[in-house]
């Protein structure tokens, strides 16, 4: 398919975005250098720094200590991932008004072709520019935007005036566009390869495109020349693949030291198969198979799993079953656990489930409970309420 | 004992009894068939307590009386397999010799006494049918029962009498299949007032008897127990505990799209919309418009398929999903060259009706 002359892609990068959220939800921290990230005291890193603290040298993933020299009279927050998704969330249903083809790469950024949607709404530029808009005036939130033929260049364009930016990248201008960048621009360009280029001169995207392809090849071998070889050119045909599916969700929880209690076992396992329910009921998921895993004192890792009769999404149910492996393996294969986890697979949506015509009044009265539980613990917090399971 | 069989009567006593063995069982005689030696018949008999078997064989010629437990799918294959017109068994205690022309086989039975006792269809029947008509009236339900449901009552077929006519009801929960069968003569009072809940595996068993003659079943109620006995054959089976759903209700009655289909034109419609389905979208949705129905199926990276059939209907457009196993599985059983069905909400049960007898009632796939 050679797509890449005729699609239309835009990256939409939201700024800083960790701390622009806890900036926007503080107004008093506005203007402030602000650090999201671990404990300062401990070995935690920066997650995200707002802009204020960029300036002063503090970049994503330095450790917090390090941190604190260069910027001490910054804001420490803690990073509150529930938030960040909520906030991700409005910004990706803002992104839904105009295309079904929307590819998360995190929180913060997403691709989306929006090739089929330019005759209903107009053009790509348009379109960006009105992503970008009502993301300020919605969110009060900053983001950059690249509007490209194809995926890297759109991520390229995203980049190239941050913060607040706004790129087009056409078929007319790429070259004028890309040869000046350093070639660690290009995706796949990590450090070795970088060095490597470097060696030979090669330090531009306009000198790694003058290199012929057989001495690039001869340099990093076929796979990595024939990608960069394209790349440098501005060619990419991978397509944006919307949001998979989660296929499994799980939890688990270490030790800190090895665990011999059988009822101590179960009461963990319980509180990980209700945060898994719980999880499933959010996302108005129903499963099919369970499983739980067992981490020995000795690091050996087993686990045991079952297929359920009728995809569930009820603690009870889900429960039932991870309690009838855990017992199976108690009287099996017992012995000291230093980590025990519960996960489910085979994951199906509400969309495509069978209804009921006699509703089983036990399954009634679980999905009540349910309800119930997952109301008072979005509303107090999730110790509000916790289930005991009968020894 | 010692008896003399015609293998190939023993090789249908055998496929029949054995369908009743439980394959695991904590129990290891029930893996056996006891077989009795009598004067001039043998009787063979299973059981996994639930479901018990009895086949009296009359072409054996009985050398000695006596008894013994075999393994009774050791013993099918030994008798499947064997080439001989006649196969003697002869046993001393527990242990038993099989001969043929060029074979030999010593099996290690169990003692018979130690075999659960399965009861005897003693006196008149409460209740008389043909083999023909249960079959198909077991034909018509049984693909709807649930399969070890937490919810006892539906794994069974319920049974209403009401003079001579009996109703057979199976559901899964997610649909449900009635049909009517006649009779030989009303039930007393007393009988027809029982509500009956048959397991699904005593009715599975009574639709692999044979109807090479005109039989007919005769069928007696004892304690929480139903019995049958149909020529050689005599099965006994608990009943179901517990309360069957009150499906009178979730029968609609209020439904104004009315459509008349085609059986065979729906059944392959079906079959090729199914052909692009996933195990996520396992649904077709069926559209019905101005005197169009339209089957589609979707599957995610796969494609799409739609079949077109013109019907006669002109009420307002509607979109239903079903799954297209629920809906194979009802034209299957149907005997009618039409049947109606009736909507109203795509997320309102749809009802299906076939001739005078056959009810089918489903509840949609969420297409929202």
């Amino acid at each position: 398919m050679s797509a890449s002359s005729v699609r239309r892609v835009i990256h939409v990068d939201m700024d800083a975005f960790y701390a622009s959220v806890e900036q926007r939800d503080n107004p008093t921290l506005k203007g402030r250098p602000v650090i999201v990230g671990g404990d300062p005291q401990g070995r935690g890193v920066v997650c995200a720094a707002s802009y204020e603290a960029r300036r002063l040298g503090v970049f994503s993933a330095m450790p917090m200590r390090q941190a604190m020299r260069r910027c001490p009279q910054a804001v420490i927050l803690p990073v509150r991932m529930g938030r960040y998704a909520e906030v991700s969330r409005r910004i990706h249903a803002i992104m839904a008004d105009y295309t079904p083809l929307i590819e998360p790469l995190s929180l913060d950024e997403a691709f989306l072709d929006v090739t089929g949607s330019i005759p209903l709404l107009g053009s790509d530029i348009l379109i960006g520019r009105e992503i970008k808009q009502r993301i300020k005036a919605e969110l009060k939130l900053v983001a950059s935007v690249g509007v490209a033929p194809n995926k890297f260049l759109a991520k390229v364009g995203s980049d190239l005036e941050k913060p607040d930016g706004f790129v087009v990248i056409t078929e007319q201008n790429k070259q004028a566009v890309l040869d000046p960048l350093p070639v660690k621009r290009i995706w796949g360009v990590g450090k070795v390869t970088q060095q490597t280029l470097a060696s030979r001169g090669v330090e531009t995207v306009r000198q790694l495109r003058q290199m012929p392809f057989d001495r690039l090849e001869a340099t990093l071998g076929a796979a990595a020349a024939s990608s960069l070889y394209r790349l440098a050119r501005g060619q990419d045909d991978r397509a944006v693949e919307p949001e998979q599916e989660a296929k499994s969700l799980s939890s688990e929880r270490t030790f800190a030291t090895d665990v011999t209690d059988r009822a101590d076992l179960e009461g963990v396992l319980l509180e990980e198969v209700e945060r898994v329910a719980t999880r499933l009921r959010r996302q108005q998921l129903y499963a099919k198979t369970v499983m739980v895993k067992i981490r020995y004192g000795d690091f050996r890792t087993i686990t045991r799993r079952t297929t359920l009769a009728q995809p569930t999404c009820l603690t009870d149910r889900l429960w039932e079953a991870a309690r009838s492996l855990l017992i199976a393996w108690q009287k099996t294969a017992f012995g000291p656990v230093r980590l025990i986890g519960f996960g489910v697979t085979g994951l199906a949506a509400e969309q495509g489930r069978q209804l009921e015509l006699f509703p089983d009044p036990h399954e009634q009265r679980l999905r009540r409970l349910d309800r119930v539980i997952d109301e008072v613990r979005d509303r107090y917090g999730a110790n509000a309420l916790q289930r005991r399971h009968k020894g | 004992m010692k008896v003399q069989f015609n293998r190939s009567a023993l090789t249908d006593s055998l496929a029949i009894i054995t369908a009743v063995v439980p394959s695991r069982t904590p129990k290891p005689i029930l893996k056996g068939v006891r077989i009795e030696a009598q004067e001039a018949c043998v009787h063979l008999c299973a059981t996994d307590l639930e479901v018990g078997i009895g086949y009296t064989l009359s072409e054996v010629k009985v050398l000695e009386q006596g008894q013994i437990v075999l393994d009774a799918e050791r013993l099918a294959a030994i008798v499947r397999e064997s080439t001989d017109d006649v196969l003697t068994l002869e046993s001393q205690d527990t242990t038993c010799e099989i001969r043929g022309a060029d074979s030999h086989f010593t099996i290690y039975g169990q003692d018979a006494e130690q075999f659960p006792p399965v009861s005897a269809f003693e006196g008149d029947a409460d209740v008389e049918v043909s083999l023909e008509e249960l079959k198909r009236g077991i034909r018509q339900c049984l693909f709807a029962t649930a399969r070890e449901s937490s919810r006892y009552a539906i794994n069974g077929v319920l049974w209403e009498m009401t003079g001579k006519r009996l109703s057979l009801v199976a559901t899964d929960g997610r649909r449900l299949a009635k049909t009517s069968i006649n009779l030989i003569s009303a039930p007393s009072a007393e009988t027809a007032s029982r509500t009956l809940i048959v397991p699904a595996k005593t009715m599975s068993l009574l639709d692999r008897l044979s109807t090479s003659e005109n039989k007919s079943v005769l069928i007696k109620l004892v304690g929480t127990q139903i019995l049958f006995r149909c020529g050689e054959v005599m099965i006994t089976s608990n009943l179901v505990e517990g309360n069957f759903p009150k499906y009178d209700d979730i029968i609609p009655k209020d439904y104004d799209k009315r459509i008349v289909l085609p059986t065979e034109g729906v059944a392959s419609a079906v079959r090729r919309a199914s052909l692009l389905t996933s195990e996520e979208t396992k649904g077709i949705k069926l559209s019905f418009s101005d005197n169009t129905l339209t089957f589609s199926g979707r599957a995610p990276e796969a494609g799409v398929a739609e079949i077109t059939m013109s019907i006669d209907y002109s009420g307002d457009p509607i979109s239903v999903g079903f799954s297209p196993q629920f809906l194979t599985d009802a034209i299957r059983v149907m005997k009618t060259d039409a049947f109606e069905m009736d909507l109203s909400q795509p997320d309102r049960p749809g009802l299906i009706k076939s001739g005078s007898d056959f009810i089918y009632v489903l509840m949609p796939i969420n297409l929202a």
